[in-house]
């Protein structure tokens, strides 16, 4: 993440450089902003690799089925590996705050055979995270099926 | 796919944004108000857009794993798509990762016969090496129980 943010920070310099050399006009910044333009075309680049495959802090409020999970107690971070109910259902990673006592209070909730969590993002970066009761589409039915995949019932 | 397709959209509009201000730099009519505005806009996209961007990757499976021992906290086979998708923690880095890897039929067997006995594993680990020529990253699972089998 530190690499992120000082790439983040590179980006923003590489900005402020060449709207300084468009506005302040002055002959001996344009090669300077010509640089930084050339390092501009690939921070974006620099910034994807680097952060891809880390957990995403900020999940879309929907539904997921839970594939695993890991809740680092020191932080007070819930990580969950899911795949979305609907649409792309390639698995991501997202990170939640959660406490101790929210981890145990929802995996007492475990009971539904799917494991389908509803993810509803609140206020000041809170979200509830509950397990919910979720009927597949019945395809005999002519129900539309996306992206869901039968539980595992051992897990 | 379609997420792919997001990101060179979004990359190219960033690099859209650059031309423009590349452009800028050398057309000097920076005095009309309209000009300005337009460039300071753009100015201002081409920070938000990678910011974006990143925002909307993050938690994607990285399918360039760097070489390293992984402890494998979950899984998913994807047969269709050719991949494995694993959710792996290295010692020392808190931070779990996300990473897709190539599918071979050997390697989801034991994976599917690892499910059906969760919880009876002292551990899974993930052991990537480095890629030959430029290929597929190479790896292995390695899996050992708590207790024989004997």
């Amino acid at each position: 993440m530190a690499t992120y943010l000082a790439l983040i920070v590179v980006h923003l310099a590489g900005v402020a450089i060449i709207l300084i050399a468009i506005f302040a006009n002055r002959r001996w910044l344009k090669p300077l902003a010509v640089l930084a333009g050339a390092a501009l075309i690939w921070t974006p680049l620099l910034i994807f690799l680097n952060t891809l495959g880390l957990p995403n802090n900020a999940p879309p409020n929907g539904k997921y089925r839970m594939i695993s999970s890991k809740m680092h107690e020191t932080d007070d971070i819930l990580y969950v590996f899911v795949n979305a109910i609907e649409g792309d259902y390639t698995p991501r990673v997202y990170s939640i705050p959660f406490t101790r006592r929210q981890y145990d209070r929802l995996n007492q909730n475990t009971d539904y055979e799917s494991r389908v969590l509803s993810i509803e993002g609140g206020e000041g970066g809170n979200y509830e995270v509950v397990y919910v009761d979720y009927t597949p589409p019945d395809l005999t039915k002519g129900d539309v099926m996306r992206g869901w995949r039968a539980p595992d019932p051992e897990r | 796919m379609s997420e792919l397709l997001t990101y060179i959209v979004l990359f190219s509009l960033q690099a859209a944004t650059i031309c423009f201000l590349f452009a800028m730099l050398f057309v000097h009519a920076s005095r009309k108000w309209w000009l300005r505005a337009v460039t300071v806009a753009l100015g201002l996209a081409s920070i938000a857009l990678p910011i974006y961007t990143v925002s909307t990757t993050l938690g994607y499976p990285d399918p360039w794993p760097p070489s390293g021992q992984y402890e494998v906290r979950g899984w998913e086979i994807d047969e269709n798509g050719d991949a494995f998708y694993l959710f792996v923690e290295k010692t020392g880095d808190p931070t779990p990762r996300h990473y897709k890897l190539p599918f071979d039929l050997e390697t989801a067997l034991e994976l599917q016969k690892a499910r059906e006995e969760v919880g009876t594993f002292e551990y899974i680990r993930l052991v990537v090496d480095e890629p030959v020529d430029d290929g597929p990253p190479q790896f292995d699972i390695l899996m050992k129980k708590r207790f024989s089998e004997d």
